[in-house]
């Protein structure tokens, strides 16, 4: 017979069992009958007859017993009455229900919230792109790192590799633009791709047209835009009638072609409002020397495969390609290198550096899911050894070994079924909170958490695992062939089993030392952060991101506007003092105005000049972000256009590059003009709170006049202008968007977000740990206790002091938690390391945060053994003795 | 009565198909006929024959239906499937080969 005939017997028994068994006890009904009418029919009574032909028959239970074997539905039934043991068994003891399935449920719910965040960003393809394998990006490298930005002129070259059947060039933020709107103007995100984009992707519209080559080319440019389905719905409520109609986008008119289907973002996490040509964005922007100039960089690109071809092949002939460029034109970095990835939803390196990040995270929870199930089976055997005499009897009446352990096996699935099916719950909570914890982010960031059918088979997987695992281990040892003893007296594996359960508990406490540990030095890498002056005060200023040039100034009247909005901010009832600034401190970027020469101070190793950073503000942001200038004076009104350019310089700037304290007079040159310097200001941090003393650079705005700019507004403490400073920008000029809205608090806190996200998850699993170790701790101590009730009845009997038996008991559980804590610290010592990158200022071996967690872990010791010390202290030798 | 013998192992199923492939019967009926036929040698109890009769149904050698009997019980009928018959075939060349190996041994000693 079929091995499948063979399987739909089995499963139909499985199912079935109950009409199996139905049917069974009619035939043998029906046996029973014909004996009965034949036995009658030789002249017996109907009463003797029934009784012969039962004595005929036999056993009837046994037999329905072998019979039901042969029919193999004894596995189902038997694993049926397994489960409603199980949930006996737990129902008897809810406590002990409730903790084990929680603990697990918490490792799970942590592991597979994890897993979830890691697939949405790392392990799924873009929505709505066609045949995503065949997809690469293409970005330059700088000495072999990074994935950078080339020039349009390079992204030309790399486009006639013939590994490639077509490229497209992506400028990878999305830039911001004003859309004019009746309510003044309103920010978006327009992506600027080149006209190969939608069918290198192989995207589909929803509605109407992509746009294509043809509207990208020198001959037919068009200002064109195509609309994300997000932005449409959002903006234009879903309505058709919007392919064809006109747009205002930063003053000037363009055609919405049509409709992303729902889900494209394009290829990565950014998710631009709408698309336009590379043509039209660089027309838009009046910076046409975009497509022209090898300097400009600021592409990258993605390509599809040509058939039969790999990645390899296309790496290496770009490569080619690069190096043959190189050679004509030696000065330009963007031909350093070139890499070509599989197309992934965060591109270049950020792929690795979250993928280590949540991998980090997952050993995390991992640990957590290894302590709770640790303490599970700890658990399990305690309970097992509570049963010792039941299962003794059992394998004495001839239950076979395999069939007991089946049902304690049983027992834990059960627990791991319920934990698995909680911990999706909390998975999916703890996802939605991590989303929603989440900063606001400077570039728009979509992605899409789901529980798909991967993330769910993982959950399901390790649910499985965990709840065999957990109960395979006391079920063997507690149906130990050894058992005989266990029916005669109180002794047996007893001693074996404690060792193990002991061996258990170490175990479950090293891992909460190493996650305690790590807790810690994320902890304390914040606190490290939090006490680095930043060189500026943070809290209470309000924070507006502006783009003039959105509302179509030119450069005269972009000046006068600029001192309108600091003006009229600086009035606004609550607010201080007002300024722009081109960039925010610890905002993550920087800009530059070109190499610094200093007569008589040439730069270091033969470089053309000095690297600095720069900000171009407005006079009041000293007094804004508070930072004193040590000497000379701060700018004025009066350093305009017209006077002489002058500059500030940051202390290290005065020291370091013109090598005295007070460089006031002096002069530097760029590659625009000749400055003067006319003060210091303090050092502060620019680009992250961990940096060395940086270079800095503050110029005036109404001498560097910058159109991307932040309006930072010094307030009263506890008081917030946001509303206000909006209305102010739209009361200003209606076509003037505000792009962007937060506090210098905010971002302060955002560049600490990964530390923080990691603190808050080690921290929390560590709590959990902690508390998972006390229990556990607990569990074995009080078990012990109990245990040996009967030699501490002695102990008193023979004149031990109440207070010896109190420390005896003590010291076995300290014994435990030091042995426990060691080893964790050992596997720390190894471990912490791979997590130096996230920290700040702390070294991974810190003594503090080892030696904190040890403290506290050997205090959770104390404290959980002292309840069954406490209770051994008060054993009454007589009844001890009496006992059994 | 002759003294019933102790049944050989594997026979069983070998005996079961052999009765049935005659003529499909019920269990009870089954018991009766082994009994008759062996001469009263083999007395099957029915804590043996039942659960045969299930492996084999499920090996799918023989088929059950429920059926009325000439008293009117209704009981559980088993014949002979197709397999069963081409399995019963199979058997009793090797069971004849295995008797008659074991006669000519039995006769030389």
């Amino acid at each position: 017979m079929s091995v499948m005939r063979r399987a739909v017997l089995r499963l139909r028994a499985v199912f079935m069992f109950g009409r199996a068994q139905r049917e069974m006890d009619e035939e043998m009904r029906a046996h029973l009958d014909l004996a009965t009418q034949r036995y009658m029919a030789r002249g017996l009574s109907s009463r003797d007859a029934s009784v012969a032909a039962r004595r005929e028959f036999g056993n009837l239970t046994v037999m329905a017993d072998d019979a039901r074997q042969a029919r193999g539905a004894r596995w189902a039934e038997s694993f049926a009455t397994d489960v409603r043991l199980a949930l006996r068994g737990l129902r008897r003891t809810p406590l002990f229900a409730v903790v084990a399935v929680l603990s697990i449920s918490i490792g799970i719910g942590a592991t597979t919230g994890i897993v979830t965040l890691a697939e949405a960003l790392l392990g799924r393809a873009p929505a709505g792109v066609g045949q995503p394998e065949r997809v690469v990006s293409v970005g330059g490298t700088r000495h072999g790192r990074g994935f950078n930005t080339f020039s349009y002129i390079t992204y030309t070259d790399y486009a006639r590799a013939t590994s490639l059947s077509s490229l497209a060039a992506i400028d990878l933020e999305p830039k911001s633009l004003s859309l004019r709107t009746p309510q003044g103007g309103e920010a978006v995100r327009g992506g600027s791709v080149s006209g190969n984009f939608f069918s290198v992707l192989q995207a589909r519209p929803a509605i109407g047209r992509f746009f294509g080559p043809s509207e990208d080319s020198e001959a037919g440019e068009e200002a064109v835009v195509v609309l994300s389905d997000r932005y449409w719905h959002r903006r234009f409520n879903g309505d058709s009638s919007v392919v064809g109609r006109a747009i205002t986008l930063n003053g000037t008119p363009f055609t919405v072609l049509g409709v992303g289907a729902p889900g494209f973002q394009g290829p990565f996490v950014f998710a631009p409002d709408l698309w336009m040509p590379l043509r039209a964005a660089v027309r838009l922007d009046k910076s046409e020397q975009m497509l022209t100039e090898r300097q400009d960089v600021w592409l990258i690109a993605i390509g599809r495969l040509a058939p039969g071809r790999t990645i390899a092949q296309a790496q290496g002939e770009l490569t080619a390609i690069a190096a043959r460029l190189r050679q004509s034109f030696p000065d330009e970095s963007d031909l350093d290198g070139v890499r070509v990835n599989p197309l992934s939803l965060v591109p270049g390196d950020g792929h690795a550096v979250i993928a280590g990040f949540m991998a980090v995270l997952l050993v995390v929870a991992g640990l957590v899911l290894l302590v709770a199930s640790t303490n599970v089976a700890g658990m399990l055997l305690a309970r097992a050894a509570r049963r010792r005499r039941e299962i003794a009897m059992r394998v004495a009446l001839g239950a076979s070994r395999s069939r007991l352990v089946r049902q304690l096996v049983t027992e834990s699935l059960v627990i791991g079924v319920a934990a698995g099916l909680i911990g999706l719950l909390l998975s999916t909570w703890l996802v939605r909170l991590v989303m929603a914890l989440t900063p606001r982010l400077p570039v728009p960031i979509l992605v899409h958490p789901t529980l798909d059918a991967r993330v769910l088979l993982f959950s399901i997987g390790v649910t499985v695992l965990t709840a065999v695992a957990v109960g395979v281990l006391p079920a063997v040892e507690s149906t130990a062939p050894d058992l005989v003893p266990a029916l005669k007296i109180d002794a047996g594996a007893t001693g074996r089993r404690h060792r193990l359960r002991g061996a258990l508990l170490v175990s479950q406490i090293a891992v909460s030392m190493l996650l305690l540990i790590v807790a810690a030095l994320f902890g304390r890498s914040l606190v490290r952060a939090r006490a680095i002056d930043p060189g500026f005060a943070s809290h209470d200023i309000d924070v507006v991101s502006l783009d003039l040039s959105l509302a179509g100034y030119d450069d005269q009247r972009a000046v006068a506007q600029a001192d309108a909005l600091v003006d009229r901010a600086g009035r606004l009832p609550g607010a201080q003092a007002a300024a722009l600034s081109a960039v925010l401190p610890l905002g993550g970027t920087f800009i530059g105005y070109g190499a610094i020469v200093v007569d008589g101070r040439p730069a270091p190793q033969g470089r053309d000049g000095w690297n600095a950073g720069w900000d171009v503000v407005t006079p009041g942001y000293f007094d804004v972000m508070r930072i004193p200038i040590v000497r000379g004076r701060a700018f004025t009104t009066a350093d305009r256009s017209g006077t002489g350019d002058v500059a500030i310089v940051n202390q290290h700037f005065a020291t370091h590059i013109f090598g005295v304290a007070d460089p006031v007079g002096r002069t530097f040159q760029n590659n625009k003009s000749t400055v003067t310097v006319i003060g210091v200001a303090r050092d502060a941090k620019y680009g992250s709170l961990d940096e060395a003393p940086l270079d800095f650079v503050y110029v005036p705005m109404a001498q560097w006049y910058r159109a991307s700019t932040n309006l930072v507004v010094r307030t009263a403490p506890g008081v917030r202008l946001a509303g206000a400073l909006k209305h102010m920008v739209a009361d200003l000029d209606p076509q003037l968007p505000v792009l962007d809205q937060s506090t210098m608090d905010d971002e302060v806190a955002l560049s600490l977000f990964p530390q923080h996200l990691a603190l808050w998850i080690s921290g929390s699993l560590g709590v959990v740990a902690l508390l998972l170790a006390v229990l556990g701790i607990y569990g074995v101590i009080a078990y012990s206790v109990a245990q040996r009730t009967r030699e501490i009845g002695v102990r008193v009997a023979l004149g031990a002091a109440r207070g010896t038996i109190l420390r005896m008991v003590l010291r076995q559980g300290i014994v435990l938690a030091a042995m426990g804590v060691a080893a964790g610290a050992l596997l720390a010592f190894g471990a912490t390391r791979l997590l130096s990158t996230y920290l700040f200022g702390v070294p991974p071996t810190d003594v503090v945060a080892f030696g904190g967690a040890a403290a506290l872990l050997v205090t959770a010791a104390v404290a959980a053994s002292w309840l069954p010390a406490r209770q051994a202290m008060r054993v009454d030798p007589m009844t001890a003795l009496r006992a059994d | 009565m002759p003294k019933s013998a102790p049944l050989l192992n594997g026979t069983l199923d070998l005996i079961v198909l052999q009765m049935l492939r005659a003529e499909p019967t019920n269990g009870y009926d089954l018991t009766l006929r082994i009994q008759a036929v062996s001469r009263d040698v083999l007395q099957i109890n029915a804590g043996s024959l039942y659960p045969a009769l299930y492996r084999l149904e499920e090996r799918g050698l023989i088929r059950a239906a429920w059926k009325e009997t000439d008293t009117g019980r209704r009981a559980k009928v088993y014949s002979l499937t197709a397999g069963g018959r081409k399995h019963l075939s199979e058997q009793r060349a090797t069971w004849e080969r295995f008797a008659g190996a074991i006669a000519a041994i039995l006769k030389r000693a």
